[in-house]
């Protein structure tokens, strides 16, 4: 029988030796995959916290949302509708100012009851996204987003109540922004009646002219007004709402955490196998294997674990966040967004974690004396 | 398997017959003086001012009781330790000095190395165990596989070269360590009792396998061995005693 087998390399000793264990291998793999997939899982929906808040800001060619200043959270912020109003298409650069009342309110079978008040007209300048009924017009008519309907069962035609108050469905949207598609949008004036705040509300959207630079007329408008914050951006919303920061944080913790916990469990997989292959490393050297070429064998070895891992964490993670868009605990707000950025950072993680956790027994395989490994049993 | 001993008409120098072996070339190829080396720091003495020299295509087996210093003596030439005191020069090159990037040089150019539980790494095919020596000498992969394939054929092992350790007899194992051992074409293979695990049919073949190929590649040979048989086959037959060589 002739063999048709290619040539042996470094790197294909490493990959043999993977194979050797399998199941070890694979378990390894997987205990290192939980800490990828929740870098992949948070990351992923974080990075759709960030694209939504900025569709939110965008919202219908809108360019800047203007709040309270001061507020600890966007929801608090508080402002009186036709003072502001005013203020606001007093600059120059300014063509349209809409006036939004949020608040959340107890909503059957949906967790969150997110509640958005406008003027019925400004609702109309945002038709496209309406897609079965109509506008409201009168008070105790809403419109739902369409995760609220579908995790409330409800329709157009039906009715449920708001703050033990009865409203008829009369219409569904969707748009870009997940927080919007869970929301109910009922006329400001109702909301504002509800909620006993006549005349106030949370934000405005603000357009401006063709041609002006948003950022530039939000930094006017905040000389012009000390009272008035303004958000061009989802990476300036921390000015009214610390949410996005703090899930930031929360993805740093987790990759911190999952790296210490991949180090340890690919540390520890590694020394077992260095010492279950000390006679094996002993010959190696006695044949002439450099101690580079050792730690380079067993780093691969390391390394290919931390891909096999990124491989099924980034798998595991992607549907875990897939997943909490189905789940109504968390369907109401996560949309995650699957760019570079969260599959980079678990591979880095993968890679970085696996060549830290083998160093150690590759260097400790590069240490063994031919002599003593050639003894060991 | 009976003590080593001199087989009828051999010394501890054979008889000039021998010698006079055309391979054998006068200049030695291994010299040792007043090698000594200790261990349990210091408690144990498995060497104790041992002088030796062999010639440069000789074939010397190393006999003695366990614990006499035989596989010290073969760990120090293969360079795999290192003596606590004396001199041992190996084709000239003082081994005590090498650094470590010098020792793995040594190890992959100028010696071939036989284990008696021949060692072979058990994911690997038999062509593969070929390859692994030549690797660490940085010969190009296609030429890997040429050679280790040639070898296997020296060896009478073509028709395994898919096959890995588990699926090979003892015998053939050993043949594919030997095989592995003479892939960088070494000048001095040294072997540990490399008939200790075999049978009297296997250990036969593979003794012939070893002389074959002394004469074939010109290599010396220095064996480590309790076989009697094996001692019939060498120049010389060294006994140690007591980390010294007998009178």
């Amino acid at each position: 029988m002739s063999s048709e087998a290619g040539p042996l390399t470094t790197w294909g000793m490493s990959w043999r030796n993977l194979c050797r264990q399998p199941l070890r291998t694979l378990l390894t793999a997987l205990g290192i995959s939980i800490g990828v997939a929740a870098i992949v899982a948070f990351g992923s929906i974080v990075r759709g916290f960030w694209a939504s808040t900025n569709a939110a800001i965008h919202f219908s060619e809108g360019d800047m949302m203007v709040f309270q200043a001061g507020v600890a959270a966007d929801l608090f912020s508080s402002l009186d509708e036709a003072p502001t109003r005013a203020a606001l298409l007093n600059d120059p650069d300014v063509v349209e100012a809409v006036p939004i009342l949020m608040h959340i309110m107890p909503a059957p079978r949906l967790r969150f009851g997110f509640t958005i008040g406008m003027h019925p007209e400004d609702m109309r300048a945002r038709g496209r996204h309406l897609i079965r009924g109509r506008y409201p017009e009168a008070d105790d008519e809403l419109l739902l987003g369409s995760v609220a309907a579908r995790l409330a069962k409800l329709d157009v035609g039906d009715r449920t109540y708001l703050a033990r108050r009865h409203f008829r469905v009369v219409g569904v949207f969707e748009t870009e922004v997940v927080y919007f598609n869970s929301a109910m949008v009922v006329p400001l004036t109702g909301l504002q009646k509800i909620l006993n705040r006549p005349g106030q509300v949370s934000s405005f959207q603000v357009r401006v002219r063709r041609g002006a630079d948003p950022a530039l007329v939000g930094q006017r408008i905040e000389r012009n007004h000390p009272n008035l914050f303004t958000v061009t951006g989802a990476e300036q919303y921390h000015k009214v709402d610390q949410g996005l920061e703090m899930a930031n944080a929360l993805v740093a913790a987790v990759s911190l955490l999952a790296f210490i916990i991949g180090g340890v469990i690919i540390a520890n997989t590694m020394w077992m196998t260095v010492h279950e292959r000390t006679r094996e490393i002993g010959v190696l050297r006695a044949v002439g294997w450099t101690r580079r070429r050792i730690v380079t064998m067993i780093i691969a070895e390391a390394a290919g674990v931390g891909l096999l891992a990124c491989a099924l964490g980034c798998l595991l993670g992607a549907g875990l966040a897939v997943l909490s868009t189905r789940v109504s605990v968390t369907a109401q707000f996560v949309d995650p967004v699957f760019d570079w950025q969260p599959f980079t950072i678990a591979l880095v993680t993968a890679v970085v974690l696996s060549v830290i956790g083998g160093a150690l027994p590759a260097l400790r395989a590069a240490g063994i004396s031919p002599v003593e490994a050639l003894r060991h049993e | 398997m009976s003590e080593c001993r001199s087989p009828p008409g051999h010394g501890l120098v054979r008889e000039p017959e021998t010698m006079q072996n055309a391979s054998i070339n006068a200049t030695p190829l291994i010299t040792a003086r007043g090698l000594i080396k200790r261990y349990d720091d210091g408690r144990v003495t498995a060497l104790d001012g041992l002088d030796l020299e062999v010639a440069a295509g000789e074939f010397v087996a190393l006999c003695g009781p366990s614990g006499c210093g035989k596989s010290t003596l073969l760990n120090l030439i293969a360079a795999i330790d290192r003596p606590d005191a004396g001199t041992l020069t190996v084709a000239g090159r003082p081994l005590r000095d090498l650094t470590s990037a010098e020792s793995d040089h040594y190890r992959t150019h100028t010696v071939g190395l036989i284990f008696q539980l021949h060692n072979l790494l058990p994911n690997l095919t038999a062509l593969e165990n070929i390859q692994v020596p030549l690797i660490a000498a940085g010969m190009r992969p296609a030429e890997r596989v040429r050679r280790a394939r040639l070898l296997l054929e020296q060896v009478g092992l073509a028709d395994r070269a898919d096959d890995r350790p588990p699926m090979l007899s003892g015998g053939e194992r050993q043949r594919v360590a030997v095989a592995r051992a003479l892939a960088n074409r070494p000048k001095l293979v040294l072997a540990d009792e490399p008939t200790g695990a075999l049978d009297s049919r296997a250990g036969e073949a593979v003794l012939d396998l070893l002389t074959a190929m002394r004469q074939d590649h010109g290599i010396t040979l220095v064996v480590v061995t309790h076989d009697v048989g094996v001692a019939a086959r060498a120049d010389r037959v060294l006994h140690l005693l007591d980390g010294r060589l007998a009178d």
